[in-house]
């Protein structure tokens, strides 16, 4: 394991030392009292400076040790030669960036120096016996009052029976009186948000506000929160209280959006993107915000990976068995997350014997190999894994495949790819693949064979696809009717109870792309089409370089989730401009689901069968072999996510393609990702142009405010035949819109070298609470051929920043983690180079904008706005943008 | 029944063909202007021909109205193997007069196409031709008339009697049996003899059960 440093301010060098209290120190005085600072003549050397400053409590309690930090801010270039040196009431006391002092009753000046700068401060000493000693495990109790503890919400209500394994989401506190105290009522009382509760440790629910006699102290309980918010703590002791002494403690509770632990290390802000899955050919990386939990800065914590488990089995006991080779112990740090990046595993991540492992991540504070409440998790739920490691997904699977060849008559001919030992498997899902025009039954071999080695059926079936998609639609239903139907002679019956018939995929290639659209949208209108299964039966429908012949009310996937892959070298199904039905994307836009798409470079139209012509057209093509090697790892990775419900794979598809692709693909392969949600009601759409047609004004009601260039809000439809810019072809490159019924609309500008720009939406007042959101997504693509993307030449990335209602600002640049892909360099369809507009979805974690502290309130967030420039990441382009959404998930 | 009185009757039509020559193209509403643009319509000669009846008639989905046929043709065309080449889009119709003739395989290798076209189909007036690029199943019977009206306007002629005559004698009896699949089981032997590299199809149609 290693902790990774990065240097965080380029200007001022600043030097700030927190310093890491004794949890049993108690809280004194209103930190907000007037403090008496003086800031003495700095330091000067060559024009430069250097300031000085105390940062401690104004009261502090007689007797108690208390630390007393100098705060010194030099500027760049200078170097601290000796150590600040402190006074106390004029005498020295010691040096360094900090102290310790034990301080008698009454007033007393403490003082630093570092030569020509010095600071000082009045600071009383008081009798603190009479207040409450209230204090979280693992924090510190300067950071309790301020900015408070961090608490993640439990992930379920607490009752009686589950109570043994969701205390371990809880937070152990202690309530204390001073030794000298004999007697008096100390009472626990919550205030602010009501999103506390609290526990005794036999799981007896206490009630406040909760009295305790002198003799019942200490005790020990556990705050549980339940949901998002801001509550104090309260211990208060009101009895014999000598005037000036402090009757109360109390700690602040932060109750927000936990990311967890595991992501990815960048090399530049925000160093770190929260992220769950990895390759096993990765480094494991993890990290701990010190402004999200600021209490256990200076804590020292043992860094374990374990096999995950579902929250209710950690009732059985908290030991903790590292898988990496033996966990580590680390230290969170002041400063930037940047500063507490962990390699957790940095080499032979097990992705166990099938294709993928789940594990949970686990910061044990108490050092003693079990996970206890106050220690941090990442994966403590009933379904879903902290992390995950995925195995090659292009690789086969672990079983051995059987082949068989069949036919019903006519167009129910079939060839079956199973598991051979499928009598011992249970119901495994089925896919269906249904070819394309010219296309054979029989050239998905390799399909066949990478799903049966993985635990699938596949069947591959005679598709009619030269009349057109209405009898490729056809053949696609009556052949999967025909199969369901006779399961019980086919393969001898083999299959016969070892298919989950609810569970269907539809994956067409071409005419049999957009056939299975087709069918689709037939048996959902029709459901007495077929006899054997019904729409809602299936639940995944894929397309490999479809056409797109038919009008929106017929070829249509309606709400089921939809995944397409366009190919950049298709020959045929090539998106050009004056082909209708090659403009393959308006299928994926008429979408309602989850919709994802995989747009390859270099990839041909036949690349994804094993015999068609060769078509390709375009440079840098990539051929067949790796063609169906992404083939391969993306649809399994989609049959895993949507079918399996496994979790491990969803992100090979809400995450950019620079950011995580499978890694059995050729590190040279080129692909732009694109991820959306339009059919989730819990989703916050800022944006998704499809109403309030107007620059000014967003779908959600927000107003719109830019000054970047050359706007035009309107259908995503590129209105001529050719890929040459023009001003009267705004949408230039866009595919995803050509009449017949087609809706999809979004907003493309351009921006030069002159000076930053910017695109703004307000956010309406019932959408600014993001704090129960993940992400923030949009989608957006370069502009073809266009002049500031012929000048730009490459990857595009800029700026997204949000501003809560006080004016706090955090600005993300994703572009350190991906970028909007340099469109594909086909020739033809006009002047210039470039092919079609390529979406990219752009998702950032919310928790991103409050990395390091920026202060940024997600409950209250009024303006996302886009920033473009060089200081943003480009220097210029022509962009496309759609679908601003907050995602829930 | 298709009799082999009406087969004579129909060599004996094809002897009184008039070839309709001309060179203009127009574009179809409502299909893409895809009307041949060579003399021969890519079709270079029938090399065979053989008549087909079914007891169970079949939906022919090569046009919009999909009509229900009981008796047809078995055809195979030696074509222009740039025009058989099949694609998903741009693909153009093969057309038997004005009948969308059913591909039953690829041919563009081979450069030999077996179709099946319904038997109201009068061979001898009938050109076959290339023609627009819409999707058959699109084709409604209007428009299969006014694309075999732009083949004969631009030159494309009905094949010369005699090679139908040859064709006719190369395929010999009509094949009568009882449904469609019956027919399909026969391609296989077809496909092999005219275009033997599709051994996938071939395996295909031999595949197909016969039923009782």
């Amino acid at each position: 394991m290693r902790n990774t440093t990065h240097k965080s301010l380029a200007g001022i060098a600043s030097l700030v030392v927190l310093v890491a209290m004794s949890s049993a120190t108690p809280t004194l005085s209103n930190p907000d009292a007037p403090r008496s600072t003086r800031i003495v003549e700095p330091l000067v050397v060559g024009g430069q400076s250097c300031t000085i400053q105390i940062l401690a409590e104004a009261v502090v309690c007689e007797g108690e040790e208390t630390p007393f930090v100098a705060e010194l801010v030099c500027a760049d270039g200078l170097l601290l030669v000796n150590d600040p040196e402190w006074l106390l009431d004029g005498e020295p006391v010691g040096s360094g960036d900090q102290i310790q002092l034990e301080l008698t009753a009454g007033e007393h000046l403490v003082e630093v120096s570092c030569g020509s700068c010095q600071d000082q401060i009045l600071v009383e000493a008081v009798d603190c016996s009479m207040q409450p000693k209230l204090d979280a495990v693992y924090s510190d109790d300067q950071t309790e009052a301020d900015p408070g503890i961090f608490l993640a919400a439990n992930i379920a209500p607490v009752n009686g029976l589950t109570f043994g394994h969701l205390r371990y989401a809880m937070r152990p506190f202690t309530l204390a009186a001073d030794s000298s105290v004999a007697d008096g009522t100390y009472t626990l009382t919550v205030e602010g948000d009501p999103i506390l509760e609290l526990y005794e440790e036999s799981g007896a629910s206490i009630s406040l506000p909760a009295a305790y006699d002198r003799s019942e102290l200490p005790v020990t309980f556990l705050v549980n929160a339940t949901t998002l918010g801001e509550a104090d703590l309260v211990a208060t002791r009101s009895e014999n209280a000598t005037t000036g002494s402090p009757t109360e403690d109390r700690v602040r509770v932060r109750v927000g959006p936990w990311p967890g632990l595991s992501g990815r290390e960048l090399s530049a802000h925000p160093h770190f993107l929260f992220a769950n899955t990895f390759n096993d050919d990765d480094v494991m990386t993890a990290a701990i915000d010190p402004s999200r939990h600021a209490e256990r800065i200076g804590l020292t914590y043992d860094a374990y990976v374990v096999a995950q488990r579902p929250a209710s089995a950690w009732a059985l006991g908290g030991t903790l068995v590292d898988v990496t080779g033996g966990a580590e112990a680390m230290t969170v740090q002041a400063g930037s997350i940047g500063d507490n990046i962990t390699e957790l595993w940095s080499s032979g991540l097990d992705a166990g014997d099938r294709l993928s492992r789940d594990y949970a991540i686990v910061f044990d504070f108490g050092q003693d190999g079990r996970f206890d409440p106050g220690d941090l998790i990442d994966g403590f739920s009933y379904s879903e894994a902290g992390t995950h490691v995925v195995a090659d997904l292009s690789q086969p699977g672990p079983y051995d495949v059987s082949v068989e060849t069949y036919s019903g008559g006519g167009f129910l001919t079939q060839v079956l790819y199973y598991p051979s030992s499928i009598e011992q498997l249970g119901a495994v899902p089925l896919v269906v693949v249904s070819h394309g025009n010219g296309h054979a039954y029989t050239w998905y071999e390799y399909l066949g064979n990478h799903f049966a080695s993985h635990g699938y059926v596949l069947m591959s079936h005679r598709n009619n696809t030269v009349p057109g998609i209405e009898t490729a639609s056809t053949t696609t239903l009556t052949n999967t009717d025909y199969l369901l139907g006779n399961l019980d002679t086919i393969a001898g019956g083999v299959l016969d109870g070892h298919i989950d018939e609810s569970a269907l995929t539809w994956i067409g290639h071409s005419r049999g792309g957009e056939g299975v659209v087709r069918a689709y949208d037939r048996v959902l209108e029709d459901p007495g089409l077929v006899t054997h299964f019904s729409a809602e039966d299936i639940a995944l429908v894929g397309s490999i370089a479809p056409t797109a012949f038919l009008p929106s009310d017929e070829s249509d996937p309606h709400e089921v989730d939809y995944f397409l892959i366009g190919a950049e070298a298709d020959g045929d199904v090539s998106g050009r401009p004056n082909c209708t039905q090659c403009q393959y994307f308006r299928l994926s836009d008429r979408a309602q689901g989850k919709v994802q798409t995989l747009y390859v470079h270099g990839a041909a139209h036949n690349d994804f069968n094993c015999c068609g012509n060769d078509d390709g057209t375009g440079p840098n093509q990539i051929g067949r072999a790796e063609s169906q090697v992404i083939a391969k790892s993306y649809l399994l990775a989609l049959v895993e996510y949507y079918i399996q419900g496994n979790e491990a794979t969803k992100e090979y598809f809400t995450r950019m393609y620079d950011d995580l692709s499978p890694s059995g693909i050729d590190a040279s392969v080129e692909i732009s990702t694109s991820y959306r949600e339009l059919g989730t009601p819990s989703n916050l759409v800022i944006d998704d142009f499809q109403s309030a047609g107007s620059t000014g004004q967003s779908s959600s009601g927000g107003t719109v405010t830019l000054d970047v260039s050359n706007v035009f809000e309107g259908f995503n439809e590129d209105n001529d035949t050719s890929f040459t810019p023009t001003t009267t072809d705004p949408m230039n490159g866009m595919i995803y819109h050509s009449g017949q019924g087609d809706f999809t609309k979004g907003l493309i500008f351009d921006h030069s070298t002159d000076s930053a720009r910017f695109l703004e939406f307000e956010v309406v007042p019932e959408f600014r609470d993001f704090r129960f959101h993940q992400y923030l997504s949009f989608r957006a693509c370069q502009g073809t051929r266009h002049e500031e993307t012929r000048a730009l030449n490459g990857p595009h990335s800029f700026g997204v920043t949000l501003r809560d209602a006080s004016g706090q600002t955090s600005t993300v640049r994703f572009g350190a983690w991906g970028e909007l892909t340099q469109l594909y360099p086909r020739t033809g369809y006009g002047s210039f180079t470039g092919w079609v507009n390529e979406m990219n979805t752009v998702r950032i974690p919310l928790a991103t904008f409050e990395m390091d502290g920026t202060g940024i309130d997600l409950s209250d967030i009024v303006a996302i706005r886009f920033e473009f420039g060089s200081d943003f990441g480009a220097e210029r382009g022509r962009i496309g943008i759609d679908d601003i959404q907050v995602m829930k998930e | 029944m298709f009799a082999k009185e009406h087969l004579s009757a129909a060599r004996r039509r094809l002897v009184s063909v008039i070839a309709l020559v001309g060179v203009v193209a127009t574009t179809f509403a409502g299909i893409p202007n895809a009307a041949a643009a060579a003399e021969d319509g890519g079709v270079r000669s029938l090399l065979y021909a053989r008549p087909f009846t079914l007891e169970e008639p079949y939906t022919y989905v090569y046009t919009k109205e999909q009509p229900e046929i009981s008796r047809g043709y078995i055809l195979v065309l030696e074509v222009d193997p740039q025009r058989a080449q099949p694609r998903q889009t741009d693909m153009p119709v093969l057309f038997v007069g004005s009948r969308p003739a059913e591909l039953t395989n690829r041919g563009d290798k081979s450069g030999r196409i077996i179709v099946l076209v319904p038997g109201d189909t009068v061979l001898s007036e009938s050109p076959l031709f290339y023609g627009t690029t819409e999707l058959p199943e699109r084709i409604d019977q209007a428009q299969a008339v006014q694309q075999r009206d732009l083949a004969l306007e631009i030159g494309v002629q009905p094949r010369p009697a005699t090679e139908i005559e040859s064709a006719f004698d190369k395929g010999g009896d009509t094949l009568a049996v009882r449904q469609i699949d019956d027919v399909y089981r026969e391609l296989a032997d077809l496909i092999e003899e005219y275009s033997p590299e599709e051994s996938d199809l071939i395996e295909a149609y031999r595949m197909i059960p016969s039923r009782p």
